[in-house]
């Protein structure tokens, strides 16, 4: 057959088959239905749509805020069978579908259903406490460590200890650290994958864990420290004013790294915190990585010790006093009120890590102030006592970086204070405008109240509000309801929300018989 | 030959989209002249017939006159504009806002609506004009009301309204 001949018989069976007249596909009804309690867990749920589709995606968000499933939905008709996997369990489920119907144009939407009873929903993945949270916080505490002990070390050995014969086994250790700073960064990006998806530790190779973890602001800081651990062997390895240069680059990117990560460091203002945390760890690398390298200088009675604890201490009281600085507004940003140092687990953690930083100061001061003058006069014994002090002020920096990496498993008063009763959101369209409220503004069922005004103030009158709320993100298509009136106000709900964390909403407004307004905005909806 | 080909599968896939919604035959007209709005309706509302189509007049469409179908009855709604416009040296300030037509259209068959207007030289070239349509059914409506925001794909709005590109007016 002549190929123009051809070419002109797709284009009548394709004006053929568009003459049947298409829709986008719409769901009819499911099985279970949505929002059903059912005694047990069905085989598959069943989706009827108005006309055949093709499913995309099927995924489900357990119960219990677990990691969600992903699952292969089977096409019968104009159904869509989707089957039940195993980490589903009693509570409520959601199932997020995607389909495409023969217009090509993409539906989705989510379903909610409730196994046994429902439940209020637990945490999204990646707020969770559990096993994972703690790997990943002992991953990043080892990291913190190596970090202060080979960038610090690096910095102490290369700009501060300029007798020309630092202590071998000090830069043995410096050496060792920043050597192993770079796979430990990558050990505890893949733990933070993990935590974000609070999956088992036997997943640290699956390629989700490790999407999640280059997604999140963890990959920034992992990144960072790697490029400190091999600047600071750079600088150990080089010598003179190269050596002297990369170290200081390599303390640049080890404080730095700290600043984008981490409740502190995230916690509104952001300009301020992320600066506190960055000039907080640069102190504290630069004093704790000092030690080793201290002690190692005063157990050779160095004969050049006096000059480098000169050139220390030049930097170490302004650097302590930034450390106490940025400290202090970071305590006061996370903690608030006094009380709460006491009342909660992660102002208890810092009371304890704050008398740790009282005593490290007063072993400071004591080697400032009664030691180092001691060796500067040629003291016979001072050397010894300068070392046992320093070595005391090694266990209490290893102890505050212990309780500094345990700050992470707890939320700070802040975020506490933060538990709301309710969640509020402001829309702002072009011509209308709306506040809505999700009560409680946690995880679980929520109701949903909503005012509508027009921008320029005057009341106004929908003839129709429809609400959508979808996480985007994570893959979860929009739950979708109808609010009614009520008096002066739009209510609707209980939509059940099932697990925290940001959630796009969107409300559609009929303004009038032809004209609709879309509004979209973020609500942040907190743990159960 | 190759070419062709590839202008079937254009086809396929223009005609494909192009059925799902109410649309305008003519996509395109020039402003400054009068313009003849072929409105096709391809689909009841989920498997329904349609019962009455409502169009919303748009300003700077002026003169608007709907053109009667057998079987269905047309009613106009009359307004005043919003500023006056010369309609051939006729200075106008109303006319028709609304065109309704009531009648039953099974939702297996196709059928087109249509009217005429004058796009004025107020409108924009170079922009779309959108003409919002209601299209009700025994069993609810479906409002072909969405307008793209700025920046926004046109081919994301679930139920977006009709549309046409104004080109700039011919001769001047």
């Amino acid at each position: 057959m002549p190929l123009p001949l051809l070419a002109l018989l797709c284009l009548v069976a394709a004006l053929l088959s568009g003459g049947r007249a298409e829709a986008h596909a719409q769901l009819v009804a499911a099985d279970p239905a949505a929002s059903a309690v059912v005694a047990e867990a069905p085989a598959a749920v069943t989706l009827s749509f108005s006309e055949p589709v093709r499913p995309l995606v099927a995924r489900w968000f357990p119960s219990g805020g677990g990691a969600p499933i992903d699952v292969t939905p089977r096409p019968e008709g104009a159904q869509v069978i989707v089957p039940l996997p195993g980490g589903i369990s009693s509570g409520t489920n959601v199932l997020s579908w995607r389909v495409v119907s023969a217009d090509g144009h993409p539906v989705g939407g989510s379903h909610v259903f409730s196994i046994g009873e429902a439940t209020a929903g637990g945490a999204a993945a990646g707020l969770s406490t559990g096993a994972s949270a703690r790997e990943a916080a002992l991953g990043r505490g080892i990291l913190t460590l190596a970090l202060v002990l080979g960038t610090g070390g690096a910095v102490f050995l290369r700009i501060i200890d300029r007798s020309g014969a630092p202590s071998p086994a000090a830069t043995r250790l410096a050496l060792c650290a920043a050597a192993a700073s770079p796979p430990l960064a990558l050990l505890a990006l893949g733990l933070q994958g993990l935590d974000i998806l609070d999956l088992p530790a036997a997943a640290l190779f699956s390629a989700q864990a490790w999407s999640a973890a280059m997604a999140s602001p963890f990959a920034g800081t992992a990144a960072l420290a790697a490029l400190a651990g091999v600047s600071a062997i750079v600088a150990l390895r080089a010598g003179g004013a190269v050596g002297q240069g990369v170290a200081l680059v390599a303390w640049g990117l080890a404080a730095t790294s700290f600043a984008l990560f981490g409740h502190a460091a995230t916690a509104p203002p952001r300009w301020l915190t992320a600066t506190c945390v960055a000039v907080h760890a640069a102190a504290f690398i630069f004093w704790i990585g000092a030690l080793p390298g201290l002690a190692g200088a005063a157990a050779r009675r160095d004969t050049g010790l006096s000059r480098t604890l000169h050139r220390f201490s030049a930097f170490a009281v302004p650097l302590v006093a930034l450390l106490v600085l940025s400290g202090s507004a970071l305590a006061v940003v996370q903690v608030r009120h006094l009380s709460a140092l006491i009342d909660t687990a992660y102002g208890r953690l810092l009371t304890v890590k704050l008398v740790a930083v009282a005593l490290l100061l007063l072993l400071a001061v004591l080697n400032r102030f009664r030691l180092t003058p001691g060796i500067a006069r040629g003291d016979r014994d001072a050397p010894a006592r300068f070392r046992r002090s320093v070595v005391a002020e090694i266990v209490l920096g290893l102890l505050i970086l212990a309780l500094a990496s345990g700050f992470r498993l707890t939320p700070p008063p802040r975020a506490l204070a933060a538990v709301p009763t309710q969640a509020t959101v402001h829309l702002h369209g072009p011509t209308v405008m709306a506040a809505l409220t999700l009560t409680p503004g946690r995880a679980g069922p929520n109701a949903v109240e909503i005012g509508i005004v027009s921008t320029d103030g005057a009341p106004l009158d929908p003839l129709e509000v429809r609400i959508s709320v979808a996480d985007p993100a994570r893959g979860l298509e929009p739950i979708r309801v109808k609010a009614v009136r009520e008096g002066e106000v739009w209510k609707a709900g209980p939509i059940l929300l099932p697990y925290a964390g940001d959630w796009t909403i969107r409300l559609d407004v009929l303004v009038s018989d032809f004209e609709k307004a879309t509004l979209e905005a973020t609500a942040t909806v907190a743990s159960p | 030959m190759s070419k062709m080909i590839i202008a079937a599968a254009l086809a396929v896939g223009v005609a494909g989209v192009a059925q799902a919604h109410v649309s305008f035959e003519t996509k395109e007209a020039p402003v400054g002249a009068s313009y003849k709005a072929v409105l096709r309706v391809p689909h009841g509302c989920e498997g329904e017939p349609t019962l009455k189509v409502r169009v919303q007049i748009p300003e700077g469409l002026i003169a608007v006159k709907p053109m009667p179908k057998a079987g269905w009855t047309l009613e106009t709604v009359k307004g005043k504009y919003a500023k006056t416009y010369d309609y051939h040296g006729t200075p106008t300030a109303e006319g028709v806002t609304e065109v309704i037509w009531t009648g039953e259209l099974p939702d297996a068959f196709y059928d087109e609506f249509v009217f005429r207007g004058m796009l004025t030289d107020s409108l924009a070239p170079g922009t779309d004009l959108y003409v919002p349509v209601v299209q009700e059914c025994a069993n609810g409506t479906e409002r072909w009301i969405e307008i793209p925001a700025a920046g926004q794909d046109p081919d994301s709005l679930e139920y977006p309204a009709p549309g046409l590109k104004l080109l700039p007016a011919v001769g001047g």
